[in-house]
């Protein structure tokens, strides 16, 4: 499958109490486009990246890649789709045990990547966000900013086809962000497909598509 | 430039090896629950694996002792129980063909001192002693019925006896009571059998239980072959003492006795098998609690594999190797406990449990022998404990969505 078209049709989600996070959110992010998500807090934006990046099903709906559906798709098929996909949570999503390089390239292990290049590749990614001298760090003992850099490199090591980021830069300074910043520019040169929910005004700059969630709708402009 | 060519199966060897990898790194990673299940396992695994070693130890001895003891053991019987028989029977049974020897035994249990210490006394010719008995005190006693009488280490240790002591009359027969002189201490450390065993000859023992004239049993030794010949003439002759003339023949081969070794240590082995199944249920609770320690984070760490593109069973294969690698090193550990607590502390307290009578710490080398049987059985259980355990939780949270353990 050729991955990078991302559409969804007519998406919901609901939660316990009929809280509905999406209602009827329908869009198309073109392949090798820079798709920005703004909406204030609460508005459905985490949710939307969440469903697109396949980490959660939507209550209704359908998401396609490449114009296929891959709502119903099966738990190893999901997988294998997310292995294409570097994502980063709100939350950073680090095994707090492990070193920053073993947390970069743990989506490399069933690869079958040997230790050594697994390595390798962790300290280029960590030199692209500026991490590099925190390598050997746990996760646990990080900052807050390190964290979000972190599972930036981790998303970045793979060179996946589609980047689904929420609020990449939001712990970062302005040196710091900036450099994430353009690490991100480089992959949306190179051809990947970006979809990033920030309100970072470097990233309007870069965006081709822009979709506003208002409490959990897509917003049409008029 | 020329590539190597990985082919698929060896990329799926690759990729097997390099999540097997992350499967033992898992072990220090999760160190809370990797104790607290090695502990679970200790707690079960060595009381099992020591007393099963103890149980396996005294069947080897009880063999031995089989082996070089008498072809057959003559008695009476009356109301399908033992009965003493006459001793000048075994002049009749020496003087059958094919016997080599035959010689009047008795056995009975005493209690001497103020503690009521458990002895067994053994009354049998000097001649007939094992030629690796020897005093490290003292003397052997004399035939006759000369009060004389030689114990274990162990009971002169615990009675305060020395070779001159006079034992206090302990026993009262038709004859009035009689002082016994403690003529002779052998170490009674080498042989389970030997431990709490006071010797003397058959006339002071037959004394001591008033019983004159009368043995428990005779032991006989056969020529070669001779063996189904003297049991049958054996069967024949009676051996009922003048004052009950009802007590009939019997005769126990050493293969009877071999036969009925299963009622002896192996009943005992049974019961402590039923308990420690008991046990190991008890453990896969304490193993299926111990998975709840943790279980938020362990369960937001298989989203976040799962979130990185792993697959489920790339998951459950990592839970797979570190449950098994615990497991592995729990029952090694109990296995090396279990040795050292036979080799260095004499089994304390558990052989007590297959020593009828036995105080925790036993005055005698207590017999022990690792079988492969129950060691590979409690790895193969200890690993179904763990796997119940671990598995099914790992796979209930590898195939939910990864937000929900992320959020």
């Amino acid at each position: 499958m050729k991955l990078p078209r991302i559409e969804t049709r007519c998406l919901h989600k609901s939660y316990q109490h009929d809280i509905r996070a999406l209602d009827d959110v329908s869009l198309i992010v073109p392949d090798g486009s820079f798709a920005l998500i703004l909406g204030a807090s609460g508005s459905g934006k985490t949710t939307l990246l969440s469903i697109m990046s396949l980490i959660d099903r939507p209550t209704d709906g359908s998401l396609l890649y490449a114009g296929e559906d891959v709502t119903k798709l099966s738990d190893a098929g999901r997988s294998r789709l997310r292995r294409r996909i570097g994502i980063v949570t709100q939350d950073f999503a680090l095994i707090s045990g492990l070193s920053v390089w073993e947390n970069v390239t743990y989506p490399q292990i069933p690869g079958g990547m040997a230790r050594s290049e697994r390595k390798r590749h962790a300290e280029v990614a960590l030199e692209r966000v500026g991490l590099t001298h925190r390598m050997n760090a746990r996760a646990q003992e990080l900052s807050g900013g390190e964290r979000q850099r972190t599972a930036i490199a981790r998303a970045l090591v793979g060179k996946p086809e589609v980047f689904i980021l929420d609020e990449p830069t939001s712990n970062l300074d302005d040196v710091t962000g900036q450099r994430v910043t353009e690490a991100i520019r480089e992959e949306y040169s190179r051809g990947a497909t970006i979809v990033v929910a920030s309100h970072d005004s470097r990233f309007e700059k870069l965006a081709t598509e822009a979709i506003e969630l208002v409490n959990g709708r897509r917003r049409i402009a008029a | 430039m020329k590539h190597r060519v990985i082919t698929a199966p060896a990329c799926d060897m690759l990729r097997i090896l390099r999540v097997a990898e992350t499967g033992l790194a898992a072990v220090p990673l999760h160190s809370a629950r990797s104790i607290v299940i090695v502990l679970a396992l200790l707690a079960v695994l060595v009381p099992f694996l020591t007393g099963l070693a103890i149980s396996a130890g005294f069947h080897e001895q009880t063999q031995l002792s089989l082996d070089h003891g008498a072809d057959m053991y003559v008695s009476g019987e009356q109301f399908g129980r033992p009965a003493p028989v006459e001793q000048s029977v075994a002049e009749t049974i020496r003087g059958l063909p094919g016997v080599k020897s035959a010689t009047p035994r008795v056995v009975g249990r005493v209690e001497i001192g103020s503690e009521r210490i458990e002895a067994i006394v053994i009354g049998i010719s000097m001649d007939q002693l094992p030629a690796q008995l020897e005093c490290i005190e003292g003397r052997l006693y004399r035939n006759g019925p000369r009060n004389e009488l030689v114990i274990g280490s162990d009971l002169a240790r615990r009675l305060r006896l020395n070779v001159g002591s006079l034992i206090p009359p302990f026993y009262s027969s038709r004859e009035g009571e009689h002082v016994s002189e403690v003529v002779g201490i052998f170490r009674a450390d080498a042989s389970p059998w030997q431990a709490r065993v006071i010797l003397t000859s058959v006339e002071t023992a037959a004394k001591i239980f008033d019983q004159p004239g009368l043995a428990t049993d005779l032991i006989v030794h056969c020529h070669a072959g001779y063996e189904s010949q003297v049991l049958a003439t054996i069967s024949r002759i009676a051996v009922a003492p003048t004052s009950n003339p009802s007590v009939r023949t019997r005769v126990q081969t050493r293969e009877a006795l071999r036969a009925n070794l299963s009622q002896g240590p192996a009943r005992r082995e049974g019961v402590w098998t039923l308990s420690s199944i008991f046990a190991f249920a008890t453990a896969i609770l304490v193993v299926l609690a111990t998975s709840g320690i943790g279980l938020s984070e362990r369960r937001r760490e298989v989203a976040i594999l799962k979130l990185t593109g792993w697959q489920t069973e790339d998951v459950l294969l990592r839970c797979f190797v570190e449950s098994l690698a615990i497991t592995v090193l729990g029952t090694a550990l109990a296995i090396v406990i279990a040795y050292a607590w036979l080799e260095w502390f004499n089994g304390y307290a558990i052989a007590a449990l297959f020593i009828p009578g036995a105080d925790a710490s036993v005055g005698f080398d207590v017999p022990y022998r690792f079988v492969p049987g129950p060691i590979l059985i409690s790895t193969f259980i200890a690993i179904v404990v763990v796997m119940t355990g671990s598995l099914y939780a790992t796979w209930r949270a590898a195939t939910a969505q990864p937000r929900e353990a992320i959020r």
